[in-house]
């Protein structure tokens, strides 16, 4: 039974001469679960919006063509009445929530529909049993976690009871354990439950296995829509960017079916191989430790170092952790405890070298961001010591510092308060007494952000108002540029962007760059070196490799899907090299029992 | 504490009443045992001494300022100088001790309203007031979440811009008052952004689509009538007789020891103890937890 359909519906924002949507055909089913990809900009959370039917009411603009809710005309509903029916779980938990203890959050949409008190508490009760909140019912929202906000935030959603479940990338700002958790909920309540379910996210290797039909949006038109096989197969012709890594490598490898998860994937390259690469138990390949690793048939070499396509050898690569002699930011022993006792870092050391990018893993409250502003000398450690360049942080001024180390928070909006970009960097020069010289050109157009120059900074993109955020620390060139959770919200598109400019600058201009992340895709892609945090302590520091491998979470999609055939495989380009050989080795009736 | 909202509200409105009317030394001393009491028993006694490093140049103000503008105390301690615009100086015993009772009531209304700050939840006085005032109520548990976000915003904002060199606590006057109203504009701006998604996600939750009823969780227990009818007995003494709360200051201190004052003093302060005391036997006393 259809519960949407829009036709033909197209929506413009009060002044924009385009449309946010055009032309939209999409049929909802009762019970589906439907995944929404799509690049910034390309209409996803506008559709989302206008199924929760805020657009008219809420936005204003210009509506055309023609929406249904359960036979109903969705844009003249009374808002009480779609508000019943459909419910919105939006990205940032914390600007969603308007009480300040669980239970009354939970209770606000309902209050708002007028239900009964004793029918309010029950549905309390249940939503709160529903998201595992049940025992903190009575707690301060402020003092829970992100994750634990954004389950309060689900709950209070459930709690009016919808039939239409919409999420607008409610994941973005979590750890992938909390991500785990919400979007198990979630399918839950789809399977147990038939709520239908509309999700928009870009973190596809999390979420792409769990829907039934995939939605591709591209400038506000729908590009690809079907069952998830079906959606990913023209998503691979029209470029892989919104397919999760394990369907894009299956793709450019040109095999015929597309696994959606880890597990299809596994089992899809266990009937291809066929035994051609044994699996160890321990998560190594069970060969010997000699012989070449390029070539199909051959053992796989433990001491190899170069790169991809061999194995085991080219995974263990183990870095030296880099001494107090070639470090240019160091921490040691530090410790740091906030005013209400609560202990952020417990002795954490740190060495950062010139031409390096570290990536700082771990949950959500385990110091990550603390670390990164006592790194940057936004706060001083409760204990130990932070030496730039072999010098005490300490002991350096405000300007000297900025000019050595750039440092961009979780909110990029905050960097931004000038008129226009160029005089953002401007205003950076002028603080710390430099001329320009052409370094604002430089950076902009290191940055992509050259046809920006003009513009006011708040009228960007959230992928351009985060590197114009970057930008205007790195007008000053700093030695080290630190960077807090910078791909939150940004597509694979501009992820692979990000990614690209860091790498640039450490290696062409040797910078250090330090990144705090819960996005294990993205440091395995960038970073020479992880440190896992958990509870203020560092409990992993090496190489990426040697950190990110054979992990349940921390590790990518690509080596939970190679865990056992080549370890170490991180990227996808090293399990393209890899498989591809592989599987020629296969299929040439290479003898079983070695690569 | 635990008590119904209700009967936190009557506890705190009624202790700020008597702080009001009060002006009696020794009534005042009776409050401090009172308020001390509260502060205990709602574990805010830390964050009351905590404002203090607030309060002292209000202290302070009082304390000095109104002995000496003050010259209607008939006992002069000391002369002073003329001085433009105030004319003779001198600081008399009245205006003194009226100082100090000043300064007492401040503090006690301070401790009251953290007494209140721990007792009533905002979100349970939207409770209480949901169904006759609702917006008020939202706006309310609104305005109390905006404190902590705007304070978060403000040292968000502060670092960005000190990570890009701007110097909050250097340079001349000029400088820094440019960089605060910098800081300023990255608040509002913030702010603004913040309302917008927060009214958005109260749009999509049915807020504002007509009636709304209340989510009411409290329980009514055996401890909220007894300090209910403490909280009335203590009214109505208060009400019957308002003078022996009361003190003249000037000319001449009235004589602190007149006859009948601590009788009804005692019995509305020992009423106003009874919620403190419910709250420490209830955490402390097993027996008594059981039975109210």
């Amino acid at each position: 039974m259809a519960l949407v359909t829009l036709e033909n519906l197209s929506y413009w924002y009060p002044g924009a001469a385009r449309p946010a949507l055009n032309g939209v055909n999409l049929v909802l089913r009762e019970g589906e679960f439907v995944l929404v990809v799509g690049g910034s900009g390309s209409g996803k959370s506008t559709l989302l919006r206008l199924l929760a039917g805020l657009l008219g009411d809420f936005y204003g603009g210009k509506l055309s063509g023609r929406a249904t809710f359960m036979g109903r005309n969705l844009l003249e509903l009374d808002r009480r009445q779609v508000a019943r029916h459909v419910g919105l779980v939006f990205q940032d938990p914390e600007r969603q929530l308007v009480m300040t203890r669980v239970d009354r959050e939970v209770a606000f949409g309902p209050e708002n529909l007028g239900l009964p008190p004793d029918e309010i508490r029950r549905r309390v009760a249940e939503a709160l049993e529903l998201v595992g909140l049940a025992s903190l019912a009575e707690a301060a929202v402020g003092e829970l976690s992100g994750g634990q906000q954004q389950k309060v935030a689900l709950a209070g959603v459930l709690a009016m009871h919808p039939r239409l479940l919409l999420l607008d990338e409610p994941t973005s700002q979590l750890d992938p354990i909390a991500a785990e958790e919400i979007l198990h909920t979630v399918r839950r309540l789809n399977e147990e439950a038939g709520l239908t379910v509309v999700l928009v996210e870009h973190r596809l290797e999390r979420c792409f296995h769990v829907a039934d039909r995939v939605v591709a949006l591209a400038a506000g038109r729908i590009v690809a829509d079907g069952a998830v096989r079906d959606a990913a197969r023209v998503l691979a012709r029209d470029g892989d960017a919104y397919l999760p890594p394990v369907a894009r490598l299956f793709a450019r490898l040109g095999w015929d079916v597309l696994p959606t998860s880890v597990r299809e994937g596994r089992r899809l390259l266990a009937a291809r191989l066929d035994g051609a690469v044994p699996v160890s138990t321990h998560g190594h390949v069970s060969s010997g430790e000699t012989g070449r690793a390029n070539a199909p048939g051959r053992k796989v070499g433990a001491t190899a170092q170069a790169g991809p396509p061999t194995a085991r050898g080219i995974m263990r690569r183990r870095s030296a952790r880099p001494t107090e002699g070639d470090a240019l930011l160091m921490a040691r022993g530090v410790w740091f405890a906030y005013e209400n006792g609560r202990e952020a870092l417990k002795g954490v050391d740190l060495a950062v070298r010139p031409r390096e990018i570290v990536m700082v893993l771990g949950p959500s409250g385990s110091g990550k961001s603390t670390l990164l502003k006592i790194l940057a000398g936004q706060l001083d450690p409760g204990r130990g010591r932070v030496l730039l360049a072999g010098l005490p942080m300490s002991a350096l001024e405000l300007r000297e510092r900025v000019r050595m180390v750039g440092y961009v928070g979780q909110h990029p909006d905050h960097y931004l308060l000038q008129e226009t970009l160029e005089e953002e960097l401007r205003f950076t020069l002028r603080n710390l007494g430099l001329e320009d010289g052409g370094r604002i050109t430089d950076t902009l157009e290191a940055l992509g952000l050259a046809a920006c120059r003009e513009a006011n900074p708040r009228d960007l993109s959230s992928g351009e108002r985060q590197r114009a955020a970057v930008a205007t620390v790195l007008v000053a060139e700093p030695r080290v540029l630190i960077l807090d959770e910078p791909t939150r919200g940004m597509d694979y598109a501009l992820k692979t962007r990000l990614s690209a400019l860091l790498r640039d600058l450490s290696r062409k201009k040797g910078s250090a760059v330090v990144v705090a992340t819960h996005d294990v895709e993205f440091a395995a892609s960038t970073a020479d070196r992880v440190v896992l945090l958990a509870d203020g302590r560092v409990v992993a520091q090496d190489a990426t490799r040697n950190v990110l491998d054979g992990n349940l979470f921390y590790s990518p999609q690509i080596n939970r899907l190679l865990h056992g055939y080549a370890p170490g495989v991180l990227k996808l380009e090293e399990a393209l090299a890899f498989l591809r050989t592989v599987v020629k080795g296969a299929e040439a009736g290479a003898p079983r029992g070695g690569v | 504490m635990r008590f119904h909202p209700a009967v936190a509200l009557a506890y705190v409105g009624l202790l700020v009443l008597v702080v009001l009317l009060s002006s009696h030394p020794l009534g005042l001393a009776a409050l401090a045992v009172v308020v001390g009491a509260g502060l205990v028993a709602t574990g805010a006694l830390r964050s009351w001494w905590g404002s203090m490093k607030l309060l002292w140049p209000a202290v302070l103000l009082i304390v000095v300022l109104n002995p000496l503008v003050v010259r209607e105390g008939a006992t002069v301690l000391w002369h002073g100088p003329r001085l433009p615009l105030l004319g003779h100086v001198g600081v008399s015993l009245e205006a003194l001790v009226f100082g100090l009772v000043m300064v007492f009531r401040l503090l006690f209304l301070t401790g009251a309203f953290f007494i209140y700050q721990r007792l009533v939840e905002p979100d349970d006085l939207l409770a209480l007031v949901g169904r006759t005032l609702p917006r008020a109520g939202v706006m309310l548990a609104l305005a109390t979440r905006l404190v902590p976000t705007t304070a978060a915003t403000y040292r968000e904002v502060r670092l960005a811009q000190a990570a890009r060199g701007v110097d909050f606590r250097g340079g001349g006057r000029m400088a820094r008052l440019k960089h605060h109203l910098l800081l300023i504009k990255g608040l509002l701006l913030s702010s603004l952004e913040r309302a917008l998604d927060l009214a958005e996600a109260m749009q999509a939750r049915a807020f504002g689509s007509g009636p709304r009823t209340a989510f009411v969780t409290h329980l009514w227990r055996p401890r909220d009538t007894a300090a209910l009818v403490a909280l009335a007995v203590a009214l109505v003494l208060l009400l019957a007789d308002l003078r022996a709360w009361s003190f003249n200051f000037y000319p001449r201190l009235d004589p602190l020891l007149a006859p009948g004052w601590w009788l009804p003093t005692f019995v509305v302060a020992g009423a106003l103890l009874t919620p403190p005391l419910l709250e420490l036997g209830w955490r402390r006393w097993p027996w008594l937890r059981s039975k109210i």
